[in-house]
């Protein structure tokens, strides 16, 4: 059975035909479950685990990247396949994993390919993307193996970096091809602060790349708590204990995904 | 004449690289790895690769150095054992021993130490030949 899952700004009304449209395709397509429209004061993880125990075998979001990223921990915990419906924007995400926008992704979801994905994590939570710190930088150290990793001042952000999302389509950074979330590693990747503007635009301030190491855990210290950013939405202290789990998170994917993706 | 840092960094980072230490960085341990490294940082304990090891021109190696190639362009303080070739750039430093199949050192490198070549005989290398040497 699905549970399809709607995010909050789908209340709008712009998106009330968009949805109309989903519904009749999903409808069609016979692939008809439980509906529900998230609101702040509902938990989606307590949601999801309900669902799972009246026996829904896929959760499929209907919205954009930020709620594919926050229902990953409770899918992964839950062992249950996870889909999308993209609507709206900031859906790299969904171009990356070969979805079409919105009513086109239903077919998708009908055809039912599924692909198993390595998933971050982190003091018993798990995330897809990223784990990124960005303030006092200078002040952590991250254990890998045998060594010590000191991050200097000039350190714009500290990453751990599971499936890479580009921040801004087509800007997909080719250095970060190797995070693909199949390969039973982590990457961390740490930012070095861009360069002061300068006279005819040269130099941007884009924070380039500057260390890239694989691992398969990362612990991350610092003398006081840090705050970490975990998938862009939840936030947890230092010190931390990254690891990688294999093929733990089930997703929905259409034809046409990145060729990295297998 | 208008080149930036930005090309810079490009050029230094081949999209191959398994590990790249950069230069906000710095490691302290032992770094073991299967795959190529390259170093534009610091390295504090021991550096170990099956594959290239790539030391950038602003990189400081304080570590014994072990893999399969390495080229030299910036400072080593240790030991260098490399299986093949050893590539020392004309703006490298080295300051301990080496040792390498094939060696290849740029007019303007400073190496201060002994070295010690293998000589490869029926796929076996043999260590031909130990000189004390020093070049500026």
């Amino acid at each position: 059975m699905h549970y399809y899952l709607y995010d909050t700004f789908l209340g709008d009304k712009k998106y009330e035909k968009v949805i109309d449209r989903i519904k009749t395709r999903l409808l069609d397509l016979e692939i008809q479950g439980k509906h529900e429209r998230l609101s702040l004061l509902k938990n989606i993880d307590e949601l999801i685990s309900d669902e799972v125990k009246r026996g829904a075998n896929s959760i499929i979001v209907v919205g954009n990247e930020k709620i594919f990223l926050k229902v990953v921990d409770a899918a992964a915990k839950n062992n249950v396949s996870l889909g999308m419906i993209p609507v709206g924007e900031n859906n790299h995400l969904a171009e990356c994993l070969g979805l079409p926008m919105e009513e086109a992704a239903c077919d998708v979801i009908a055809a039912r390919k599924i692909v198993s994905f390595d998933l971050g994590k982190v003091n018993n939570q798990y995330f897809f993307s990223n784990l990124k710190i960005t303030k006092n930088l200078d002040r952590l150290s991250i254990q890998k193996d045998n060594y010590k990793i000191v991050p200097r001042a000039d350190c714009e952000s500290v990453e751990v970096v599971n499936f890479y999302l580009p921040p801004i389509a087509g800007d997909f950074e080719r250095k970060m091809k190797k995070c693909t979330a199949q390969d039973q590693l982590l990457e961390l990747v740490i930012r070095r602060k861009g360069q002061k503007r300068r006279w005819f635009g040269g130099g941007g301030g884009k924070p380039q790349i500057d260390s890239l190491i694989q691992g398969n855990e990362f612990a991350i210290k610092s003398f006081e708590y840090l705050p970490a950013l975990m998938d862009d939405y939840r936030v947890i202290k230092t010190p931390i204990k990254v690891e990688v789990e294999h093929a733990r998170l089930k997703v929905i994917v259409g034809k046409n995904r990145l060729k990295i993706i297998k | 004449m208008f080149r930036s840092n930005d090309d810079e960094s490009k050029a230094n980072f081949a999209e191959n690289d398994d590990t790249v230490i950069g230069r906000s960085i710095k490691i302290e341990g032992d770094l073991v790895s299967n795959g190529s490294i390259v170093v534009e940082g610091e390295v504090v304990g021991s550096l170990k690769t099956e594959q290239t090891l790539r030391i950038g021109e602003k990189a400081k190696v304080t570590a014994g150095v072990k893999a399969k190639e390495a080229f030299v362009s910036g400072r080593v303080d240790g030991n260098i054992s490399v299986q093949g070739k050893l590539e020392l750039a004309e703006t490298a430093q080295v300051n301990g021993d080496i040792e390498a199949q094939t060696l290849s050192i740029a007019a303007g490198a400073i190496f201060n130490g002994k070295c010690s070549m293998t000589e490869k005989v029926g796929g076996n290398a043999v260590k031909a030949n130990v000189a004390k040497t020093e070049k500026e």
